[in-house]
């Protein structure tokens, strides 16, 4: 692709990820909330493909914005809230604290990465080039996998074991509930999930 | 060839062809469906318009565009009107990486098959959202359901891809169709049907979950909840559902004959290397029988088998086919490191 059509889709990218994501915070009905992540994680994943990391930018949305986001949906439609049920807005007092500390980590973050070794080794070398050389085969499962397994494998191992703590926890508060509902009639015990849903 | 804009209306003629095509398939897709129906059941079925009542679906397209478009009360607007858009796009979409002919397809994606099952998950915001927008309690209990069941036959179905791509060692459709191939009849049991019997059997199942069709279509199921997430749906944004989901079934056979049925290869003739137009021809005939075969085993298994209830779908899902397909996914990879050809040692 040409820089010039590169730039416009980051661009359409950049705002399209900006713009839902205030809407994220600021729309006071969860679904729209939840929609507007959706579209979050959408724009995200095409900038991770404009950087050459398509497998990442297809996990992104495979994951977040397909698997995670209907489980989120599923939560808010099973709750169902509509607009009485939804508490009161906070006060201007609570808003400016919260704009504060927004504001804050903004500053430490873009201070920290403009200062990091990476951006630092990159001005050295010249301008930064609007479209860095990579291999051809950058971003691919290949490399990805071989990255992930020959640098990373620690780490890759360490996430795994956290997942499985998770699954763990979920797993006894679930036999937990079943526990307590022994008495009840045996239709409840027999699925996951609730049968009336 | 090499000139980008020749090479842009190319792939704009190809993208309008297999939209053009998809949106063709699916009236006649209706009519076999209600003519096979009324065979099973030993009925006539539409007879009347037309010859052989072929003209039917046309006189149902009639009917539903000219329907009054009905937004209910206390319906969210944007969102009722996003919804039959959120499911047909998707199906759409995915279908432009499957090859229908010798490396012939709309998207060419070094990560093909990851697409299609990313895109392809996508349609169960459709049928959420709709569920949710229309302020009816069933049509809630339908959309929740429809999420519900997604992600758990989600699972379950990247499980058994994943074998396909652990045995292939790639993700491109192309290439996986080739390895599939071999001459003779006998070469029929290097299709990944017979390589990898666990992975297709969970594959295809997965797939009628996927798809809400029956025996698994528990986000419309009418006997507990009228239509489900369309029952306030009328006129073409009912239709858009509707297609929508026949264009997701006809994805998901594009992608089962792809992955297990050899595609667009068949054992007794040789692919050639440099194909000529009747190759293609030829590659996409078999391509489209082996979609009608599979759309008619569709048909079957709906007018043939009754309904699950819900919570034995969860179970069945969540405790069967996730350990069976994991199982699989060991045994893979065991073959595999041992270098076994998997269950059919070939000569």
């Amino acid at each position: 692709m040409s820089p010039g059509i590169e730039q416009l889709f980051f661009g359409i990218a950049a705002v399209v990820a900006t713009v839902s994501s205030l809407l994220v915070v600021t729309r006071r009905n969860p679904i729209y909330s939840a929609m507007f992540l959706i579209v979050m994680f959408a724009a995200v994943s095409v900038i991770f493909m404009l950087l050459d990391a398509t497998f990442l930018g297809f996990m992104q949305l495979l994951v977040y914005a397909g698997a995670i986001m209907v489980l989120y949906l599923f939560v808010i439609m099973l709750i169902n809230p509509r607009e009485g049920d939804l508490p009161e807005e906070s006060g201007v007092t609570e808003k400016s604290f919260a704009a504060g500390v927004a504001l804050l980590i903004f500053s430490l973050l873009s201070f920290a990465i403009s200062h990091s070794n990476e951006v630092e080794r990159l001005s050295s070398l010249g301008p930064i080039p609007l479209i860095p050389e990579v291999s051809a085969s950058h971003g691919t499962i290949r490399a990805f996998g071989l990255e992930l397994f020959q640098k990373h494998l620690l780490v890759f191992e360490l996430t795994s074991v956290l997942v499985l703590v998770g699954i763990i926890g979920a797993v006894h508060l679930a036999s937990r509930g079943r526990k307590d509902r022994t008495t009840a009639s045996s239709e409840a015990r027999e699925g996951m999930v609730n049968p009336d849903v | 060839m090499t000139d980008p804009t020749y090479a842009i209306l190319i792939a704009m003629l190809k993208a309008v062809i297999i939209f053009g095509v998809l949106l063709q398939i699916v009236p006649l897709l209706v009519y076999f469906e209600r003519r096979i129906c009324a065979w099973i059941q030993d009925r006539i079925g539409p007879n009347r318009v037309g010859p052989v009542g072929i003209l039917q679906p046309l006189a149902d397209v009639i009917k539903l565009a000219f329907k009054e478009d009905l937004t209910p009360q206390g319906a969210d607007k944007w969102i009722y009107r996003l919804a039959p858009v959120l499911v047909y796009a998707p199906a759409v979409l995915a279908f432009t990486v499957i090859p229908v002919g010798i490396d012939l397809q709309v998207a060419t994606f070094d990560i093909g098959v990851i697409f299609l099952f990313t895109i392809s998950g996508f349609s169960v915001y459709g049928l959420a959202f709709g569920g949710w927008a229309s302020n009816n309690k069933y049509s809630l209990l339908g959309g929740l359901r429809a999420s519900a069941q997604m992600i758990s036959y989600e699972v379950a179905m990247g499980l058994s891809i994943i074998a396909i791509l652990m045995t292939a060692e790639t993700v491109d459709l192309n290439e996986i169709v080739r390895q599939q191939w071999a001459a003779g009849t006998l070469g029929l049991l290097e299709w990944n049907l017979f390589q990898q019997p666990i992975a297709a059997v969970v594959f295809m199942i997965a797939a009628f979950a996927e798809t809400n069709r029956l025996p698994f279509d528990l986000a419309e199921c009418e006997a507990e909840l009228i239509g489900g997430f369309h029952t306030e749906y009328t006129g073409l944004k009912f239709a858009t559902f509707f297609m929508g989901e026949y264009v997701a079934m006809i994805t998901m056979s594009g992608l089962m004959i792809t992955l297990f049925l050899g595609g667009w290869s068949v054992p007794w003739v040789e692919i050639p290397t440099d194909p000529s137009i009747i190759d293609m021809a030829l590659s996409v005939g078999f391509f489209t029988v082996k979609l009608f075969a599979l759309l008619f085993f569709y048909i079957w298994t709906r007018w043939t088998l009754p309904r699950f209830r819900y919570d034995q779908l969860m179970r069945i899902g969540w405790k069967v086919f996730i350990p069976v397909s994991l199982a699989n996914l060991g045994l893979t990879a065991i073959a595999g490191v041992l270098g076994w050809k998997w269950l059919i040692p070939l000569p």
